[in-house]
């Protein structure tokens, strides 16, 4: 947002005004004569940077910058869903498609830590703030700053890399006024399906026979289930009974911007409402239990000339979500879901009355309506301000500023909450109808539950800046020095505090050779005094060897810069706080005496760690960028990163007899090497025109140093250390026992008694015993090493159209860790049709799952190499289809510009897994939703 | 003009001189509300509550199902005299039977295994901090001061005699160490340990200030020195059991033999122990304890093990309340008036054990048919001690009104109705439930329990066993038992029993007065007799017949897994993984 009322050319603005306008300069917007078109920034060339902008080819450092036109299509709710695949090295992991809890997890660069904090710092204009405290229509610019050299101004928090959202601003000169809407149905990409009743009952038998037991259903049995006509053999698809095919959503924007040259304005409005997928919800009076999410979003931002030389702006946002869900907790909602039987009871016993059984009493359709609702506000507020000082008559090129930022959130939940009654069917011994039971458990009505989970927090910035620019001859300086305080207040806890001074020398040579001085030295309370500050300098440079000017000599290579950097920045949320500080804290209580009343005891806490301090995290980068054949661009960069001073526990390696709890210490190191790369190949011609994208990234972890324990001579497999960090663990699976020979003659596994068609294990240390020291590295985690997007688009005369894919390679899924789809009958009485072809006698030779059993199986339900499977895919994130209406010119200073569009997100996935969604296994769903809409701008 | 630009370039500077200075203490500490080793010893009323601390994990090393060993299924369901609902995955005994014992659990913390090796290093820490900085309290008298040294002398004993039993050899600790000391102590040699506890027994016994015993309206809970005698007697008679005292341990363990065993036959150790049981009694008798035996023959045994010593305990050497009001749930069989999760269960084969009160056994080979109308026949004559410990079918549950009797029958067929507490209707595994800590409490949900560490009896129990290996029967063995029977009205011992049938005798009258108090486990291991863990275990199937008697059969239940290696616990495998050269114990 600083600089919105950017200069259009690039060399009118490096002759007019040749520093890298490193900071707002609102005070050039007296000069601008001719606003651009569409877009606010003329051809991306110009990149917000850390506390500033500039031109790309003079960026020397690692940064990808997307505009508000690349997200714009996109109906998603969360800003952060925007961003798949768009960004070479950011790893956007997918969640749920709750209404209001669809926010998805970030990562830069794969894997760089086993510490606390992995997540990118991100910067709205400017001040920290949560990504999707902003909608989508008020972004200008989305900048990710990824090497040292880039985010060494956030030195101690920026390891983890820097994402910077900055919001649109007005121009002068006009005002018009956008009207933004959209409005489609979603529905869920993937739903995990059952065995229905029958074949429950044929391959429960089977289970209890596997298990030496009796029977439970008889012929008749599963012979009344698979007619399904009689009350007393119930078949439950409880999927299709509470979750509907699709839900509404619908989003509209309002904006306005514009201005004059004392003051410019940008305005917007917003509302979104996504509905849930749970059916019958509207089944109470007065209220509905579906997940739902309202919300209001607004953004006002103001850029005044308030007298010559002193320009102020002030941006203020804000956001209201309000969101419904039924009262009880998502995840035990689809726990039943999962989990209840489809033969034990139907939905209703009779008219009105639930069925069930004392041991499953939370029928799902009352547990979705009749458990009450839960309500959940949240409000963010957002204002900033900057006065800036021009002192050029001071000294020319001096500029002089201060800013302030003031946040709140505040968010509550509260609810209503009621039980319901189920009521048992059984046949009656005498005439063998089906007879209804008293009820189970008591209809209540709805009581209110006070706030459950309630917080604010709110925090506070202030900065005041320095601004040196000046061109002598061939050199161009622009020095940027900073003073950063922050202090964030989470409800009663310890504010958190942080403060800096950073500085950067920017120069330029010939326009042809760049270079970056950054330094930053910052620090938090969290620590020790004498390790709270970290003083963290980066280096870079860049060379245009090929400039456009050449390009017509060279032909081919129209454009080639070379860059590199080196540096260290830090990350200072380490998960403890204080840590340097010997406590006694308050122990359990403890009765003595002969009133048997406690006393309160002390205890020692963890022991201090003086010496505890931030991680430290050495980067280094070495990039290309190219222009070929004037139409296709290129970029790849090489970087390592050695991320050391990872907190790291102690108790591995300190002997018990120790008797204390020894503090984390900052002794962890992982090294991350990787390569990205980006190609764009866009070509216009006069009515039709095309563009494709590709980026990918190859990102690989390594553990150099973490607390161990020893591993016993022949199993050094053992190890996490030499391993990506997030390598999943478990031992080798080949196969199932054949016989109980087969058991004898093989080592021995003590998880538990096995059977033939239980897992068989690879006794990995050849001792002749399989147990926890055979367990090694079996295969990557769910962070994939290789990530890319792919986008393709072309337009003829009005029409367009284009699609956004993403992938990710080499990550795996672990089955293990969601019991209740993949472990039959364990917690779950239900079988998913994921299991085929279960082991049996006769099927032995065939069998693709280990032998059903109806007890707890702690061989076959282990981390293994079994419940391993290849988690590759790859999505259509978005789809469009585009129609632009001629503009209305007649009798208008603003021509009015409309367009109609069809878009469709998340439509297909691509993958091996094929059951449930790759990126989400169990719990509310991913949501693919079909959309159309219009875009008209007076 | 020109003056606004001096103004706002002063102006500016001006904020920026001002914001640094204001900045200079912006990361300042958060406010201390906490204590640090320099002020928790600054006051005596601080210093307290660290003595306190030491019994933190001690409360769970007694007997009832409040503590969390074994999932709650408790120590007593891994010997014979108990046994746990065997289709709750929970209850980690089952793992036990199932032969399923290793070191990622059994030891482990949070495992729900038998012990928390870690927990006894913990409290050693505690107990060391406490004694070398209480000298710095200023606000305390030299004799109280003296006292906490003697107290926590006595809880490391108390720790190193816990580990002893369960690990053999351990490292030798001596003071609080520091986190910049080399972290390499191997273990040190059983006999070792073995004086080290005797020595650290020695130093509580000479404090002069340590008491003999606490004063139980405010301290009852906490060591003393009577406990030290008795500690010491108990240390004692393991050191001179078969498991520790010989020169061939029950595995062998190459040249790290003497990490288990004594590595020689000394016959003197049972003298020795038999010397320090009889100390202890001395002691004990002289500073006020004795056999409770003033409340009659059928509630002796429930004062002895139940009541504080308010109530006229004077038996309990050490106990502890557990806190008002706990769930009693794990301890009570299903479907009872209030619920139940059969957590620990009498097994037939420790019902057995009880004589009748004229020193005649029932015999269960047979099937016993009871007269009509009379389920509690095969019971009526056994030794009171029965009655207070074991619940079973048609005994009177609920004493007051509305009384509940149990009903741990099934019917013969259909038309004989099913008992509200049997396997039909409550799904209860066995038909004997446990009663002992719940006299008193039958018709609530909760209780408030007293469970004793400790007792006089167990010192009587120690001498008889010391005194039978040492020299054979004598009528001070006699009369040492006698003390325990005749106090719950069973008659004396029959003065012609040789040493081994005296052994036996004195084994099975120690598992029927210790009953659940966490002793079995250990004894039998220490006498070298894990094959009884084997089984087979037994129960009872009660049918009531058309004529409404009750048919009492005895069949087997189950087989339980025992292997050699499991006379001692595996130190937890991520222990040993530390690489500092802790040896792991043999077959682990």
């Amino acid at each position: 947002m600083y600089l919105h009322m950017m200069v259009p050319m690039i060399n009118y603005m490096r002759r007019l005004t040749p520093l890298a306008m490193l900071l707002p300069t609102t005070m050039l917007s007296a000069q601008v004569t001719e606003p651009a078109k569409d877009s606010i920034v003329v051809d991306n060339d110009v990149r917000v940077i850390a506390y500033g902008r500039l031109p790309k080819r003079e960026i020397t450092g690692s940064v990808s910058t997307l505009t508000g036109t690349d997200i714009e299509k996109n109906t998603v709710f969360s800003l952060g869903n925007t961003l798949y695949g768009k960004i070479p090295g950011l790893v956007v992991d997918q969640n749920s498609g709750e209404p209001g809890n669809d926010v998805p997890g970030f990562s830069m660069r794969g894997v760089t830590t086993f510490g606390f904090a992995r997540a990118p710092l991100v910067l709205v204009d400017g001040f920290i703030r949560d990504l999707n405290s902003v909608s989508v229509f008020d972004v200008e610019q989305i900048t990710v700053l990824k090497d040292a050299s880039a985010t060494a101004m956030y030195g101690i928090q920026a390891a983890n890399g820097v994402i910077l959202v900055t919001t649109k601003g007005g121009k002068p000169g006009q005002s018009k006024l956008t009207v933004d809407f959209s409005s489609g149905v979603q529905t869920p990409t993937r739903l995990p399906t059952f065995y229905q009743s029958g074949e429950f009952a044929q391959m429960y038998n089977q289970a209890l026979k596997n298990d030496n037991l009796p029977s439970l259903f008889s012929t008749a049995d599963i012979d009344g289930f698979k007619a399904g006509s009689s009350p007393l053999y119930p078949n439950v698809d409880w999927m299709q009974e509470m979750i509907a095919k699709q839900s509404p959503l619908a989003l509209l924007n309002v904006s306005a911007d514009g201005g004059n040259k004392f003051a410019t304005y940008y305005v917007s409005l917003g509302y979104l409402f996504n509905d849930g997928i749970y059916k019958h919800t509207d089944i109470n009076d007065g209220y509905q239990t579906n997940s739902k999410l309202n919300r209001i979003n607004f953004r006002s931002n103001v850029d005044v000339k308030v007298i010559k030389d002193v320009t102020l702006r002030v941006n203020l946002g804000g956001q209201i979500n309000d969101i419904n869900a039924p009262r009880m907790a998502t995840s035990d909602i689809w726990n039943r879901l999962y989990e209840y039987p489809t033969h034990l009871f139907p939905v209703f016993a009779k008219d009105g009355m639930l069925g069930g059984t004392a041991a499953f009493a939370d029928n799902p359709y009352g547990y979705i309506n009749q458990r009450g609702y839960r309500e959940t506000h949240n409000r963010f507020f957002q204002s900033d301000m900057d006065l800036k000082y021009d002192a050029g008559r001071l000294l020319p090129g001096l500029k002089l500023g201060a800013r302030v930022g003031f946040d709140n959130y505040y968010t509550v939940t509260d609810g209503w909450s009621k039980s319901f009654a189920v009521y048992q069917t059984s046949k009656d011994p005498i005439s063998g109808n089906p007879v209804v039971s008293a009820p189970i458990g008591n209809n209540t009505n709805l009581t209110y539950n006070s706030p459950y989970s309630e917080g604010q927090n709110r925090r506070s910035t202030a900065e005041l800046y320095l601004n040196y620019s000046r061109e002598f001859g061939q050199h161009r300086i622009d020095f940027l020095t900073l003073y950063n305080q922050t202090r964030q207040i989470i409800g009663r806890e310890n504010p958190y505090s942080m403060q800096s001074v950073n500085a950067r020398l920017h120069y330029a040579f010939q326009d042809r050779f760049f270079a970056d001085l950054t330094a930053s030295y910052g620090g938090t309370e969290a620590f020790a005094q004498g390790k709270r500050f970290g003083f963290f300098p980066a280096l870079s440079a860049a060379y245009v060897i090929v400039d456009k000017s050449e390009a017509a000599k060279s032909g081919a290579l129209d454009h080639l810069k070379l860059r590199a950097s080196a540096g260290m920045v830090g990350s200072s949320n380490v998960g403890t706080r204080f840590a340097y500080r010997e406590l006694y804290v308050g122990g359990g209580s403890y009765a003595f005496g002969n009133t048997n009343a406690g006393a309160s005891t002390i205890t020692e806490g963890t022991i201090a760690n003086p010496d505890l301090t931030f991680e430290q995290s050495y980067q280094y980068e070495f990039g290309l960028d190219a222009k070929l054949f004037h139409q296709l661009d290129l970029s790849v960069a090489l970087f390592q990163q050695n991320r050391t001073n990872i907190l790291t526990s102690q108790s591995t390696t300190i002997p018990a007899f120790f008797g204390g709890t020894l503090p984390n210490v900052n002794k962890g190191e992982v090294r991350n090497r990787g390569v990205e790369f980006s190609l764009l190949w866009k070509k216009q011609f006069r009515n039709a025109g095309f563009f494709a994208r590709f980026n990918m990234s190859i990102i690989k972890d390594k553990v150099l140093q973490m607390a161990e324990e020893i591993a016993p001579v022949g199993s050094e497999y053992f190890y996490r250390k030499g391993s990506p960090v997030f390598y999943t663990y478990g031992l080798e699976a080949i196969g199932f026992f054949a016989s109980q020979q087969d058991i004898a003659s093989s080592p021995v596994q003590i998880f538990g008694p096995v059977q033939p068609g239980d897992i068989k294990y690879r006794d990995r240390n050849n001792d002749g015993i399989i147990n926890n020291y055979d367990v090694g590295p079996i295969g990557n985690g769910s962070v994939p090493t290789k990530e890319f997007g792919l986008e393709f688009g072309f337009n003829i005369k009005r029409f367009d159209f284009q699609v956004m894919m993403q992938g990710q390679m080499d990550r795996n899924i672990n089955l293990a860790s969601y019991g209740n789809l993949f472990f039959p009958l364990r917690s779950s009485q239900k079988i998913s049709t994921f299991v085929t072809n279960p082991w049996t006698v006769d099927n032995a030779s065939n069998a693709a799952y280990p032998r059903l059993s109806t007890l707890e199986n702690a061989n076959n339900y282990r981390t293994s190499t079994f419940w391993l499977r290849d988690g590759d895919f790859l999505k259509v994130r978005s789809l469009e289809v585009g129609y632009d209406l001629k503009p209305i010119t007649k009798g208008r200073s603003n021509p009015v510009i409309s367009r109609l569009f069809l878009r469709g997100m998340n439509l297909f996935t691509f993958d091996r897994f094929k059951y449930t969604d790759p990126e989400n296994i169990s719990g509310y769903p991913t949501m693919k939703s079909f959309n159309a809409g219009f875009k008209v701008q007076f | 003009m020109k003056s606004m630009f001096r103004i706002i370039t002063y102006l500016f500077i001006f904020i920026s001189v001002g914001s640094f200075q204001s900045c200079r203490k912006y990361l300042e500490m958060p406010p201390q509300t906490s204590f640090n080793v320099d002020s928790v010893f600054s006051r005596y009323q601080n210093a307290e509550r660290l003595i306190f601390d030491l019994y933190q994990f001690q409360g769970r090393a007694l007997a009832t199902a409040l503590n969390s060993k074994m999932g709650l299924s408790s120590v007593a369901t891994i010997t014979d005299e108990a046994i746990c609902f065997t289709a709750q995955n929970g209850y980690t005994s089952n793992n036990v039977y199932a032969g399923s014992v290793n070191s990622t659990w059994f030891t482990v913390n949070g495992a729900n295994g038998e012990d928390v090796y870690d927990n006894h290093w913990r409290t050693i820490r505690k107990a060391f901090i406490l004694k070398e900085n209480i000298d710095r309290v200023p606000d305390a008298p030299e004799d109280v001061k003296r006292r906490i040294k003697g107290e926590c002398a006595a809880v490391i004993a108390l720790e190193y005699f816990e580990m002893f039993k369960r690990y053999g050899g351990v490292p030798i600790v001596r003071k609080s160490l520091s986190e910049a000391e080399e972290f390499i102590i191997p273990r040190a040699p059983l006999d070792s340990v073995y004086k080290y506890i005797l020595a650290l027994c020695d130093e509580a016994i000479a404090n002069p200030d340590f008491p003999a015993r606490v004063p139980d309206e405010k301290d009852f809970g906490r060591l003393s020195k009577a406990f030290v005698y008795g500690l010491k007697s108990r240390t004692m008679l393991y050191a001179a059991s078969p498991l520790f005292n010989t020169d061939k341990p029950y595995q062998e363990f190459g040249k790290n033999n003497n990490l288990i065993c004594f590595m020689r036959t000394d016959k003197n150790l049972w003298a020795q122990a038999a010397k320090a049981a009889s100390d202890a009694i001395t002691y004990c008798e002289q500073n006020g304890y004795g056999i409770v035996k003033t409340f009659g023959a059928a509630r002796n045994y429930k004062v002895a093990c139940e009541d504080l010593p308010r109530a006229g305990n004077t038996e309990v050497i050490y106990g502890t309340f557990q806190g008002i009001n706990q769930s009693k749930l794990y301890w009570l069989g299903r479907g009872t008036n209030v619920g139940g999760y059969a957590a620990t269960e009498p097994t037939q084969n420790h019902i057995e054990k009880y004589q009748n009160t004229d020193g005649t056994q029932v015999n269960w080979n047979t099937p016993i048919t009871t007269p009509v109308n009379d389920p509690t026949f095969p019971y009526k004559r056994l030794d009171p001690r029965f009655h207070l410990s074991v619940a079973y079918n048609g005994c009177l549950w609920v004493t007051t009104n509305p009384t509940y009797n149990l009903e741990i029958y099934d019917g013969v067929d259909a038309s004989v109705p099913n008992g509200r507490n049997g396997f039909n209707i409550a799904r209860t595994q066995f038909a004997y439930f446990t009663r002992k800590w719940l006299n008193g409490f039958e018709s609530s949900g909760v209780w408030t329990p007293m469970s004793p560490y400790m007792r006089l009896a167990e010192m009587y129990l120690n001498l008889a066993e010391a005194l039978n290996e040492a020299n054979g029967p004598s009528a001070q063995v006699f009369d040492a038992l006698d003390v325990i029977r005749s106090r719950s009205g069973m008659p004396l011992v029959d003065r012609t029993l040789n040493q081994a049938a005296l052994r036996a005798y004195i084994e099975r009258e120690r598992s029927v007065e210790l009953y659940l108090e966490n002793h079995r486990y250990f004894d039998v291991k220490r006498m070298l007799q894990g094959e009884v863990f084997k089984g087979p275990i037994y129960d009872v199937r009660v049918i009531r017949q058309k004529n409404a008697s009750y048919t009492y059969t005895k069949y087997k239940y189950h087989d339980r897994a025992w292997f050699t290696h499991w006379y001692l616990h595996p130190f937890p495998y991520n222990e040993v993984n530390k690489g500092y050269g802790l040896i792991q114990n043999p077959g682990w």
